[in-house]
Parts: C-alpha cells; sequence; structure tokens
C-alpha cells in the first residue's frame, strides 16, 4: 500500500474527521473560523473587485489593510509574528479570498506559499530571523523567479547564474519572467544555476534577491487575460552582487528546494480554486433560481439541476482533495503527489466551474458587469501556472504507476454504513486502476516514460481517484460527527460524488488502455495541417512574439 | 540500432544534455543524475526509455532504477547489448 495510503489507513476515522475541519485540528479549526467574519467584512468592505480588474492593479490601501488583518503572515511561524497557520488553514482563507478576487488572493496565496516557503522551511535561523517579520507584517511582500523565457515547463532550462567571485560573493546574471508580485515585492526567491557550488559542478541554488539590490532592476506590467489585478512583471539581474548568505537551504540543493516549494505554491492554488467554484456555484445558484423562463425558474430544468449539482460536488471534491494534501503535509508526511494531484483536478474543476457558471447565466454571463465572464477569465491561469496541467497529468500518472506497482492501491475503510456501497465502487475502481496499471507496464513497459497519452490519462484516473478517495473520507468524518438528523444531506452528495467520479475514472482507464500516440504521429504527419498560405511550425517559432524585457530601475 | 561503444556514450550524453539542459560537452562520466545533473526519477525513467528505444532493449526496471550516474547508465546499456550479442 502506499506510504500516504498506509499511513491514513493507520488514522482509521480520525482522518475523515480532519477533513471535515478547516484546519490540522480542532483549536486551530476554531482559529480560522473566529477569523473568517472580520476576513468577510474586509473582502465586502474594502476589496473593489470590479476596479482591480478593470484597472489592473491593486489598490496600495487594499495591500496595507491586509496587512492589518494579518493575511501576510499566514504561514509565518508565531515566534516571528505570523499566524503560524497550517497548510489546510491557511488555504481555507485563500479561498475565501479568492471567492470576492482572484488577483488579491493570487498576490496573497503567492506571498505565502511560492514566496515564503523556502524561507520559512530551508532557511537557517538568522536568515529568518532577518527576513520574516517584516514579511509576517506585510512591509517586504514575497515573490519566486523560477521562469525564463527559454526555461518554463522545463525548468532545469534556466540560465540564470550565479558564480563565485573571488571576494566570497556571488555574481548574479539572467532573466525572470512572469514574475507574480514582481512590482512591488521586496524580497525574491529566485531559482538560478550555481555551477561548482557545495561541490556540484552543475547546481541549482535558491537564492534571496531584493529589490534594492544594486544590479537588479523590474519590467513592466504584463498585459493579462485574467487575474488582472495582480502584477506580474519579469526582472534581471545584471552583476548583482550577493553574499553566501543569500542562498536559501543547501548550496545546490536548488533543484530538490524547488520541488518542496512547489508543493507548497501548488496546495495553496488549489484552495484559491475551491473559493473560485465556490463564488461560482453560488453565483449560478442566485441566478437560476431567480431567473424565469418557459414559466419556471431555471433550476426547475433537469439540466441545469444536474449543472448545479456538478458545481456543488466539484466544490466538495476540490476542497477535501486539497484538505487531503494539507493534511499530509502537517503531520510531516510525503505530500508533492497530493499536491500535483489537487493543483490539476482542482484547477480544471475551477475551469469547469467557470464554465458552467457563464452558461447558467445566458447572454448575461457574457457580459463583464454580472461577474461570470471575470471568473472564467481569472480561472483560465490556474490550468497554466505552477505546472502546466499537461506536465502534472504525465507525471503524475508515471508516479501513480510505480507507487501502485510496488505497494498496490487499496483505499482505507470507512466507518459509516451508510457509505457501503460507495466503499464498494471506490474499491472496484482502485483494482480496476491497479489492472490498467499492470497491463500498461505489460504493454508499453518504458514506453510509458517517453511517450505521454497513456501516463497523462493515467493521471487523470489517479486524480479523480484521490478526488472519490478524500470526498467519501470527508464525508465519512462529516456523517460520524454530526447528529443524526444532519446526516441526510450528505448521503444524496455521496451517491453523486461516486457516479461522476467513477465515471471519470472509467473514461480516464479506457482513454489510457487505447492510447495510440503512433496514430497521432502519423495524422500530425498528413497534409492538411496548415491551410494554404499559414505559417509552418518552424515559421511560427521564429516568429513568435518575445516577451517584452524593457527594463526600469527597481 | 546502434552498437558501438564510443557512440553510446556520446548518445547518453546528448540525450542527458536535452533532458537536463546542460551543455554535453560538461558532462562527466562520474555525473551524478540527480545531484549533479537535476534530473529527478522520472527524468531518469525517460533518459533510459529513450535510449531503449533508440538501442532496441528492454532493461528490467530495477536496473533502471538502480542506475544513478551517467557511468551507470552507460554500462547498463553496454551490459544490455553484450547479453543480447551473447544469446
Ligand atoms: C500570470 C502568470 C503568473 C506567473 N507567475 C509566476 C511566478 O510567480 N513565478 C514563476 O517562476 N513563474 C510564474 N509564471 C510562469 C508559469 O509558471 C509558466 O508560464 C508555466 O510553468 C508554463 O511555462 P511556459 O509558459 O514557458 O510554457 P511552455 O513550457 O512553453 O509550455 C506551453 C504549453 O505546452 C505544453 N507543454 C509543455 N511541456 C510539455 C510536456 N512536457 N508535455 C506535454 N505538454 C507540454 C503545455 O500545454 C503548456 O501549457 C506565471 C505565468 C503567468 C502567465
Amino acid at each position: 500500500m502506499t506510504d500516504w495510503l498506509a499511513q491514513a489507513a493507520d488514522e482509521g476515522p480520525a482522518l475523515g474527521r480532519a477533513l471535515a475541519l478547516s484546519g490540522r485540528d480542532h483549536d486551530e479549526h476554531a482559529a480560522v473560523q473566529a477569523f473568517l467574519p472580520g476576513l468577510h467584512g474586509w473582502l465586502r468592505d474594502r476589496l473593489p473587485s470590479a476596479r482591480i480588474d478593470r484597472e489592473a492593479m491593486i489598490p496600495a490601501d487594499v495591500l496595507s489593510s491586509a496587512s492589518s488583518l494579518d493575511l501576510f503572515g499566514l504561514t509565518i511561524p508565531e515566534r516571528f509574528g505570523g499566524l503560524g497557520l497550517s497548510m489546510s488553514a491557511a488555504g481555507e482563507i485563500i479561498a475565501g479570498v479568492a471567492r470576492r478576487d482572484r488577483s488579491v488572493a493570487v498576490c496573497l496565496g503567492l506571498h505565502a506559499g511560492l514566496g515564503l516557503r523556502g524561507l520559512v522551511h530551508l532557511a537557517r535561523e538568522d536568515q529568518r530571523e532577518r527576513w520574516l517579520p517584516p514579511m509576517a507584517a506585510g512591509e517586504y511582500i514575497g515573490a519566486f523567479a523560477a521562469t525564463e523565457a527559454g526555461a518554463g515547463s522545463h525548468i532545469a532550462g534556466v540560465r540564470t547564474t550565479a558564480r563565485l567571485a573571488e571576494d566570497g560573493m556571488l555574481v548574479l546574471d539572467g532573466e525572470k519572467i512572469f514574475v507574480t508580485n514582481g512590482g512591488f515585492a521586496r524580497v525574491f526567491t529566485i531559482l538560478a544555476r550555481t555551477p561548482g557550488l557545495g561541490g556540484h559542478r552543475h547546481g541549482w541554488s535558491l537564492l534571496l534577491v531584493t529589490r534594492g539590490d544594486p544590479g537588479f532592476s523590474i519590467g513592466r506590467e504584463e498585459n493579462k487575460l485574467g487575474i488582472r489585478g495582480s502584477s506580474t512583471t519579469a526582472i534581471s539581474f545584471q552583476g548583482v552582487k550577493l553574499p553566501m548568505d543569500r542562498i536559501i537551504g543547501e548550496p545546490s540543493g536548488g533543484i530538490e528546494a524547488f520541488r518542496e516549494v512547489l508543493g507548497w505554491g501548488r496546495s495553496l492554488m488549489a484552495f484559491g480554486c475551491v473559493g473560485m467554484a465556490r463564488a461560482g456555484l453560488e453565483m449560478s445558484l442566485a441566478h437560476v433560481t431567480n431567473r424565469q423562463q418557459f414559466g419556471r425558474p431555471l433550476i426547475a430544468f433537469g439540466q441545469v439541476r444536474e449543472s448545479i449539482a456538478r458545481m456543488r460536488l466539484d466544490v466538495i471534491s476540490m476542497e477535501s482533495l486539497a484538505r487531503l494534501a494539507g493534511w499530509h503535509s502537517a503531520r510531516g508526511l510525503e505530500f508533492e503527489l497530493l499536491a500535483s494531484a489537487a493543483k490539476l483536478y482542482n484547477s480544471e474543476a475551477a475551469w469547469r466551474t467557470a464554465d458552467r457558471t457563464v452558461q447558467c447565466h445566458g447572454g448575461s454571463g457574457y457580459i463583464e458587469e454580472t461577474g461570470a465572464a471575470r471568473l472564467l477569465r481569472d480561472a483560465r491561469i490556474t490550468r497554466i501556472f505552477e505546472g502546466a496541467n499537461e506536465v502534472l497529468r504525465f507525471r503524475l500518472g508515471c508516479a501513480f504507476l510505480d507507487q501502485v506497482l510496488r505497494e498496490g492501491l487499496t483505499p482505507p475503510p470507512l466507518q459509516s454504513p451508510g457509505l457501503t456501497r460507495h466503499f464498494a465502487g471506490m474499491a472496484n475502481a482502485a483494482a480496476d486502476i491497479e489492472k490498467a496499471c499492470l497491463r500498461l507496464k505489460r504493454e508499453l513497459g518504458l514506453r510509458l516514460y517517453r511517450e505521454q497519452l497513456a501516463s497523462a490519462a493515467l493521471g487523470d484516473a489517479a486524480a479523480a481517484w484521490l478526488a472519490l478517495w478524500a470526498t467519501l473520507a470527508r464525508i465519512d468524518g462529516e456523517i460520524t460527527t454530526l447528529p443524526a438528523m444532519d446526516q441526510s444531506a450528505w448521503l444524496p452528495l455521496a451517491d453523486f460524488a461516486t457516479r461522476c467520479l467513477l465515471r471519470d475514472i472509467q473514461d480516464a482507464i479506457s482513454h489510457a488502455l487505447v492510447a495510440d500516440e503512433e496514430l497521432l504521429v502519423a495524422l500530425g504527419e498528413t497534409p492538411g495541417g496548415n491551410p494554404p498560405g499559414s505559417l509552418s511550425g518552424e515559421e511560427q517559432i521564429k516568429t513568435r512574439v518575445k516577451p517584452q524585457s524593457d527594463f526600469t530601475l527597481g | 540500432m546502434q552498437t558501438d561503444n564510443p557512440s553510446i556514450e556520446a548518445t547518453v550524453h546528448a540525450l542527458i544534455a536535452e533532458l537536463a539542459g546542460v551543455d554535453a560537452a560538461s558532462i562527466r562520466n562520474q555525473d551524478h543524475l540527480m545531484q549533479d545533473l537535476g534530473l529527478d526519477s522520472l527524468q531518469s525513467m525517460e533518459l533510459l526509455s529513450r535510449l531503449s528505444e533508440t538501442y532496441g532493449v528492454d532493461p528490467d526496471m530495477d536496473e533502471v532504477m538502480a542506475a544513478a550516474t551517467v557511468d551507470a547508465v552507460i554500462s547498463l546499456i553496454r551490459d544490455i547489448l553484450a547479453r543480447n550479442m551473447a544469446a
């Protein structure tokens, strides 16, 4: 049985009860619940969401009032002035912000996740003492810069390099693009090559660079499709001199550290997606219960009802899966695979929910003023950043296959008698996944790691199965803690979750088993791909618009 | 199918260079795939997968997992080719 499944099985009914909480335990859950009314008041009174989108910037007073609410200290330990929240608790708050405004949620989420995780988790004590208190106070906002023009999904391709000079300083040169919070952040965690450091000829390290460092400059704001208020800029380094104590974690431990940091970033992003989906559900529900057509409210029509039901399920399954990653992280267990699954599943579901929201609103959904169009624009980025979903899907599929072949896939038992059928469905799906893994291994062997279709489809099956497990375990926890009269609402949700997610799993398995990459290659070579006069693939690459890189001094 | 040994080394270096984003000329045989070249376990599997396609071989999964350095990868391919020739 996989490590994370084994741990969950050991925990028994406690896992389900934990997934019903917005925090690592009851105390933290209570603290989050006490925090939320103030947050909601701030979101309602102080956050001009439509204006932020229209003017493509977050006003300074929003950032300063966010600091007064401690929103920049969510994940920073209390001894450095933060709230010291677990991933799940911080995620719940990010979700609450995303429900109202995605630009601000991305700003806070990036600061709390990618921007701070290296410092909080990997840095030395003196580095933490130096940097964390002003970051908790919101005086210094954090950013994270890995992506470069030539290194996006393939992050090992970064060219930004820090070399050790004779005076013992590191000298940093290079250029990063698409840096969230770039326009106003003060503390940047960056991934750079550090050849020779730590005894590694090819090394990558996480480095801390600040806005005031000589040779550091910031490009202009990108003009984006969605999350328009969030700041996205390029940054460049020209002979920036850094003392050795600006290395975060081990010298040349950067790729490993990057993955650890990314696990946090992805998990918080998965929580942000929950907030987006919840916003879509609430807007849609309000609209379809009020709007009448054919003499009836829209909700009276089966297809509309189904759409709303799927949104409801998506919100719960997304939240449960993100909490499952948070539960593992809070116990110091391996959670990167769950974080990838949560990022993949939740971003696809956020997009699906935003699309359903526009559809439920009909023509008015297409008009900016209702907010549905903005939700759709905002949701789109989640399938791209912090790892494009195609890359995650393939890698998740390969990693899941390895684990399933090594240790099997046996779901931990559920406690509630009312969930016996659901558990059986989940166990059968697990057995189907095991069989599919064995067959793919037999038929494709190592090809699974270079051809993508089967592995990627398996990644979808994995994400859907994990979502089903998290959802049923959470419902189990809700049922076993609620008085009998309140339990009934959860059982139809368990039925619907099992029906929908089993279908998703079966579709993904079928896709994996019939995947035919050679056919697609052949199709790509048949005539008719490019209409006459259009650019060939090669020409398109040559003429591709380069990301802007005109810099002003930061 | 390629079989000569110097070309095995060159092919392994070229593929690693592509996957790790480093210059082929800078790769040494004693380099560790993960610590020196930044390849994680899945990228190492992809490397072996692409090599097995190039050389038409079918390495055992355990042998593949155990190959942690550039040298070990080259030896693995050489050994399998030698075994296949002998068989
Ligand atoms: C608004 C915004 C904010 C961002 N914030 C940050 C930030 O704060 N810090 C940071 O470092 N980066 C940030 N990014 C960068 C983001 O993480 C990258 O854009 C993302 O990882 C994809 O890289 P790329 O754009 O180079 O796309 P590419 O790598 O060129 O990929 C393009 C597409 O090709 C496909 N693809 C690529 N590789 C594969 C593969 N192996 N298999 C199958 N399909 C593949 C995918 O569909 C992918 O979407 C941000 C980007 C945006 C737009």
